[in-house]
């Protein structure tokens, strides 16, 4: 585990700094610690403290935003790759937090909680996938179709041709990931784009380490079979 | 190290497109959220007021009607369905009446019939009933297949039911006075009935018999098969094929002899009669 002082720091939390609020126990601000939000989302190790997961734990305020701010990002890019719709990412987000702020009083805090996390979250995107809702709202997308495009904006400075391209790529490939099916999506996703082995998927999506290989391999081979010539 | 050394194999055997789809993949770029729902969300989680998000139970009408159909009353639906033909399939064939030549009255509960009057009968022949016969001619009653009645004519009796063919094969009846005449047919095999008499009891394990009860006593002739007979409430005794033994109801003990050949005659008359409709043809 390592710290997170510089980014309790960089985001000072008053209520968290004094150790007040919440009744958690004080000092979690003196710690040292990694910025909390990673460029890339990957989330192999967690940047939180033992005491600041402790304090999630006890639902200390401070401890739940420094646990939000350092796994908001990733879960949303998850959630976004795996349903293609702003929307429903975000209702699926919603639904993870709710999940894990319910659950997080048995939270292992010697343990990495993104394992943890993560399954919430793949949890919940089944759940919601297959209920009746679930259904509907995936008719809409395949009308709406284009819909994400105005919400992956990378940032830079590209051209407007570059621009164009990429936001024509993106779509292209958001589309292929969306069609493929639930299990096989997952996989995919969380192998490539989050960059998590198979044995950490197999452990968030309780399936054999073989069962994702197999999975793993069926996606990428469906997705090369419709995107093979189109890509650059 | 393995891991990475696996994930090189695992390049190594990829396709150039897969592997073009999977650096494609990884540099997809990272999905911005809205600054408002980042922040309501983050406060809303930190705060617990996240938890009056949390979604009711659907209560659409639609739905729990479809749910309650197809959960639980189909499942149900098809249970009973089930229930009902197993029920149904393991019931002997109903009483019917193929006799008599003459006239009479039957007395059901003391409510009488013209034995002629097959279909009347047979509404209201149901196991258990008190039956009387009055007149000149037999009755002459089969569960098709399972067994069949004689009735002579002054019998007063309570009517067995024919044996299921997988529970309820064993049944019983009452002879008060009077001759009834049984045989039975492929379908009886493994069932048992019982018949009492206000002396002795008879137990029939398949074949033909007669049971006839005077005011002393009670006579079991065996024309074939596995029959036997003892006072009420006491060991039962074989009777041999062809013999005919009674039970006394004035002290004397049991005693055994052959049937006599008038009974004889028409025991072979009644199994030859009824042979088709029990399927014992080719025996």
């Amino acid at each position: 585990v390592t710290e997170d002082k510089e980014n309790s720091e960089s985001q000072p939390t008053p209520a968290f700094v004094d150790g007040v609020e919440g009744g958690g126990a004080p000092g979690w601000g003196e710690e040292e610690s990694k910025p909390l939000l990673p460029d890339v989302p990957v989330l192999g190790e967690t940047g939180l403290s033992r005491k600041t997961l402790e304090g999630a734990r006890q639902r200390n305020p401070a401890a739940l935003e420094l646990f939000f701010d350092f796994f908001f990002e990733p879960l949303y890019a998850l959630a976004f790759r795996l349903t293609g719709q702003r929307a429903m990412a975000e209702d699926l987000l919603q639904e993870t937090f709710l999940r894990a702020y319910k659950a997080i009083d048995r939270l292992d805090t010697s343990r990495d909680p993104a394992p943890w996390l993560m399954t919430i979250a793949y949890n919940a995107f089944r759940d919601r996938w297959r209920s009746w809702e679930g259904r509907r709202e995936r008719a809409s997308l395949s009308i709406e179709g284009s819909t994400y495009l105005h919400e992956v904006l990378p940032g830079g400075e590209p051209s407007p041709e570059q621009h164009y391209l990429r936001e024509e790529l993106e779509q292209l490939v958001q589309d292929a990931i969306t069609r493929l099916p639930l299990d096989l999506r997952a996989v995919v996703v969380m192998h490539d784009y989050l960059g998590l082995g198979h044995i950490e998927i197999a452990e968030i999506t309780k399936i054999s380490h073989g069962a994702v290989r197999k999975r793993y391999s069926r996606a990428l081979k469906t997705l090369a079979k419709e995107l093979g010539g189109k890509l650059p | 190290v393995s891991r990475e050394k696996g994930m090189e194999r695992e390049r190594d055997a990829m396709t150039a497109k897969e592997k073009r789809v999977k650096e494609t993949l990884g540099a997809l770029a990272e999905p911005k959220s809205t600054e408002v729902f980042r922040r309501t969300l983050r406060r809303e989680f930190a705060r617990g007021e996240i938890l009056a998000r949390e979604k009711k139970p659907d209560r659409d009408l639609g739905r729990t009607v479809f749910h309650l159909a197809f959960r639980v009353l189909v499942p149900a639906a098809a249970a009973v369905f089930v229930g009902i033909w197993i029920w149904n399939w393991n019931q002997a064939p109903a009483w019917q009446v193929t006799g008599p030549l003459g006239g009479g009255t039957l007395f059901v509960h003391g409510t009488p019939y013209p034995v002629r009057d097959f279909l009347e009968l047979e509404k209201v022949l149901i196991p258990g009933a008190n039956l009387r016969l009055e007149g000149e001619s037999d009755l002459d009653l089969i569960s098709e297949g399972v067994i069949a009645l004689q009735i002579t004519p002054n019998t007063e009796m309570v009517l067995p039911a024919a044996p299921g063919k997988l529970w309820n094969r064993t049944v019983e009846g009452r002879i008060v006075q009077g001759e009834i005449r049984v045989t039975t047919g492929k379908a009886f095999h493994g069932s048992e009935l019982f018949i009492h008499t206000p002396e002795a009891d008879v137990h029939l394990m398949g074949s033909t018999m007669a049971v006839i009860r005077d005011s002393v006593s009670t006579c079991v002739c065996a024309y074939a098969g596995c029959i036997f007979m003892a006072p009420s409430g006491n060991n039962l005794v074989e009777i041999e094929d062809g013999m005919r033994r009674f039970v006394y109801n004035d002290g004397r003990a049991p005693d055994e002899m052959e049937i006599d050949d008038r009974e004889n005659m028409k025991l072979q008359m009644f199994v030859d009669g009824t042979a088709a409709d029990l399927r014992l043809g080719g025996e």
